[in-house]
């Protein structure tokens, strides 16, 4: 599990430069174009992995992700923060913390 | 087998050609070196392989051409050569003294060479009268028009072989260079029934290569015959190509996934156990969505179309998800269980529970298909169509005349439906008398392109299509100027879908009444900028249909005198999108005129599909948009989609105007 980010502290999750993918009829499909690993993300983790490649913020997601599961928010929520971090651990995905005043500064 | 490629020089340079496409950086030599081409042959001899194909290019532009296939027929070996057919006397002459059981040619009838309508090249007819015995055609399909049977007739003029390979131009996975995109598969199936059809009249025997699937025909290609059906749906199993420099590639499609130098003891074999082993990685992608969930896929008879063409689906799209303290799941705006819904803002769940997100209708721009099919594989799934004015009539469009030379090409391609338009701001004559015009307009595109939808600014006009075209969309345009219930009312039974007029863009009661009203569909146009009800708006239009080119916009000394006024314009950024979910069925790209770049189209698009923060003067609007950077803070912009529109009165875009533009000077 993810833990929250600590007050004044932002959590960013960001994409490899190298990963692709693509949304198929049974999901996403994942290339992990370092290694050539492919990894295919089933419905309804592959809803989070669209969900969360777009600039929408947390609470959108989860709104939308609770509409399209029929979850509710903390089994939505408890789904989100699951595959944020498989997908952490896998490689598909980097977590980085930032001081959230900074982050504004920067852009 | 496996393919000697000579060169990579050929002087048709067919834009479709997989050898084109290779990438620089591969630094191959002009030509195959003698020493590489005898390794080359005894690495075939040493594999087992009895048949050398040679291909380019032009294989034959090879200054030792002769002597290399002497040496082939000498080590005992046949010859296959795939060429465009046109070559020299001399070359022919080589050829001809080949043993004829021993040599077999393609000549790749795609080309230049092979016009329908035209005398066929005479160097290439001279070729087909002397070794016509040995030659079979060979047809690679770029497009579904480019399926032509017009070639069947060469085969018995000039005693051709009685066999017609076709290929489809698949996609380099990692180039940009025209190919046939999978959507357009299904029109390839219809016609290959008919080609099939004609080719069986003649006895000419068609053989398929690769990258074929089922679902391109109809049917499922189940009424074709046992030994073509065969044919289709095989796994992509590539003839290896070894290029100029030695370097072996799966095949042309695939070369930038996997190229290597063969070590000197390594066989055919071997070199293939690589290559599967990389098309095995992307063996559960397909090249359509539905791929996934196939049952000709999951039984077999199709292994998921060309792998090129499937990995060119992958997309590589950097993102950044940002969570902070408050976003656990005791967030309040977040529901926790059946009964906290309504806790939430109604109008953005609203907006969730649609089946279906609002797709993009975008405007044609001249650009050369390689810019569509980069949008198509991009973008897809979420544009809805493609508007350009209606072509063979001078009605007119509202805007003035476009480029149009990549249209052609555009239209027969048919990556996007399309949406044509009618819609110039009135009428140049009495609709009698100009409706004969339109309508013979409308059915020569409906023939040649099949008509989807057209927009149109004259109820009248939309009446006549609706009886003459009973299943085409019709849209309302912008310049029909639809702004209340009554009005919408009247479009009911006649028009699919309405443009609201730009007085109500952002006037989110005023849509909200067309919506009831209106049966339909509505599509709002999110950049084209006009001041609400501007009193200029007519003129200046009936000027921009008549214009070559774009007038000055009449409303400038009011602009110039009321800077503010541009904060009132008919514009929406991207990031402020949100306000109109569960209000709009599609949205509508405006940019005929100010999107001609296609690096600011691709940017001011891009923003809107992700919803990502653009200023005003980004987003290719019109005059009555702010022209400087300027940052519209979201309450503000909100502030202004439920005023009561009383500007005279009202002091508070003047305000956000002076304020801002303090901070941010002229550019």
């Amino acid at each position: 599990m993810v833990e929250p980010a600590a007050p004044g502290r932002i959590i960013q999750y960001e994409c490899a430069s190298t990963t692709t993918w693509a949304v198929d009829d049974r999901g996403v499909i994942v290339v992990d174009g370092s290694t050539g690993a492919i990894r295919r993300i089933p419905h309804p983790e592959a809803a989070v992995w669209a969900l969360i490649q777009r600039p929408y913020a947390w609470g959108r997601v989860m709104n939308i992700l609770s509409a399209a599961t029929g979850l509710d928010g903390a089994a939505a929520s408890s789904l989100l923060q699951r595959c944020l971090a498989e997908w952490t651990a896998a490689g598909l995905i980097r977590m980085t913390t930032k001081d959230a005043l900074e982050s504004i500064a920067h852009g | 087998m496996a393919n000697i490629s000579l060169t990579q020089h050929c002087p048709l340079a067919c834009d479709y050609c997989f050898a084109r496409s290779l990438p620089d950086d591969f630094n191959l030599p002009d030509f195959m070196s003698r020493a590489t081409f005898d390794w080359a042959l005894h690495l075939l001899q040493r594999s087992g392989i009895r048949q050398v194909r040679l291909l380019g290019g032009e294989p034959t532009l090879h200054p030792q051409f002769p002597s290399l296939v002497e040496d082939i027929i000498k080590a005992g070996l046949d010859l296959m050569l795939f060429t465009n057919g046109q070559m020299s006397d001399s070359i022919i002459d080589c050829l001809a003294e080949l043993p004829t059981e021993r040599v077999s040619i393609l000549v790749n009838a795609a080309t230049c060479l092979f016009t329908a309508g035209s005398a066929l090249d005479p160097s290439v007819a001279g070729l087909f009268r002397r070794l016509g015995n040995r030659i079979a055609l060979g047809l690679n399909i770029s497009s579904p028009a480019g399926l032509s049977d017009h070639i069947l007739n060469h085969v018995s003029r000039y005693g051709l072989l009685p066999a017609v390979r076709l290929g489809l131009a698949h996609p380099h996975a990692a180039a940009d260079r025209p190919f046939l995109h999978p959507r357009l598969y299904r029109m390839v199936g219809e016609r290959l029934v008919a080609f099939l059809d004609r080719a069986r009249q003649l006895g000419i025997e068609v053989n398929l290569d690769c990258g074929f699937v089922p679902c391109m025909f109809p049917n499922g290609g189940q009424e074709l015959e046992p030994e073509l059906a065969r044919q289709i749906g095989r796994r992509c199993s590539p003839i290896p190509d070894i290029l100029p420099d030695g370097s072996v590639i799966a095949c042309f499609p695939l070369a930038r996934k996997g190229r290597f130098r063969p070590d000197n003891g390594d066989d055919l074999a071997e070199i293939r156990n690589r290559f599967s082993a990389l098309e095995q990685s992307f063996e559960s992608l397909g090249i359509f969505p539905e791929c996934a969930a196939c049952r000709a896929r999951s039984n077999g008879c199709c292994s998921g179309g060309c792998r090129a063409a499937a990995i060119r689906r992958l997309r590589q799209q950097p993102f950044t998800f940002t969570m902070s303290a408050h976003d656990t799941p005791s967030d309040p705006f977040v529901t926790h269980g059946p009964n906290r819904r309504e806790t939430a803002d109604p109008d953005r769940l609203a907006a969730y529970d649609r089946s279906a997100p609002p797709r993009w209708v975008i405007p044609y721009v001249d650009q050369p298909l390689t810019f569509w099919q980069q949008l198509a594989d991009d973008f897809d799934p979420k544009l809805l169509s493609v508007y350009l004015p209606l072509p063979g009539t001078a009605v007119g469009s509202g805007r003035p005349r476009q480029p149009m030379a990549h249209l052609a090409e555009f239209l027969e391609h048919r990556l996007f439906p399309v949406n044509v338009l009618v819609n110039p701001i009135v009428l140049p004559k009495p609709l009698d008398k100009i409706w004969p015009d339109i309508a013979h307009a409308l059915r020569e595109f409906e023939r040649r392109h099949g008509m989807v939808s057209v927009t149109t600014a004259d109820l009248l006009l939309a009446e006549r299509i609706r009886q003459e075209f009973p299943d085409c969309t019709i849209a309302a345009s912008v310049l029909m100027d639809i702004a209340t219930s009554w009005q919408a009312h009247l479009l009911n039974g006649v028009c699919d879908v309405l443009v609201p007029s730009s007085q109500v863009m952002r006037n989110l009661p005023a849509l909200r009444e067309l919506r009831k009203a209106f049966n339909g569909r509505i599509r709002l146009i999110v950049n084209e900028a006009c001041l609400p009800g501007c009193p200029y708006r007519r003129q200046h239009f009936f000027e921009m249909g008549q214009e070559e080119a774009l007038p000055h916009s009449l409303c400038e000394p009011l602009l110039k005198a009321h800077p503010w006024l541009r904060l009132t314009g008919a514009w929406v950024l991207p990031q402020h999108l949100h306000f109109y979910d569960g209000l709009i069925d599609e949205w509508k790209l405006a940019g005929r005129v100010t999107l001609q770049d296609p690096v600011r189209y691709r940017r001011v698009l891009s923003a809107y599909l992700a919803r990502t923060p653009m200023q005003p003067h980004e987003i290719g609007g019109g005059p009555a948009s702010p022209l400087h950077p300027l940052d519209i803070e979201a309450d503000f912009f909100q502030q202004t989609l439920t005023c009561d529109r009383r500007c005279q009165a009202c002091s508070v875009c003047r305000e956000y105007m002076t304020a801002r533009m303090k901070h941010q000077p002229e550019v």
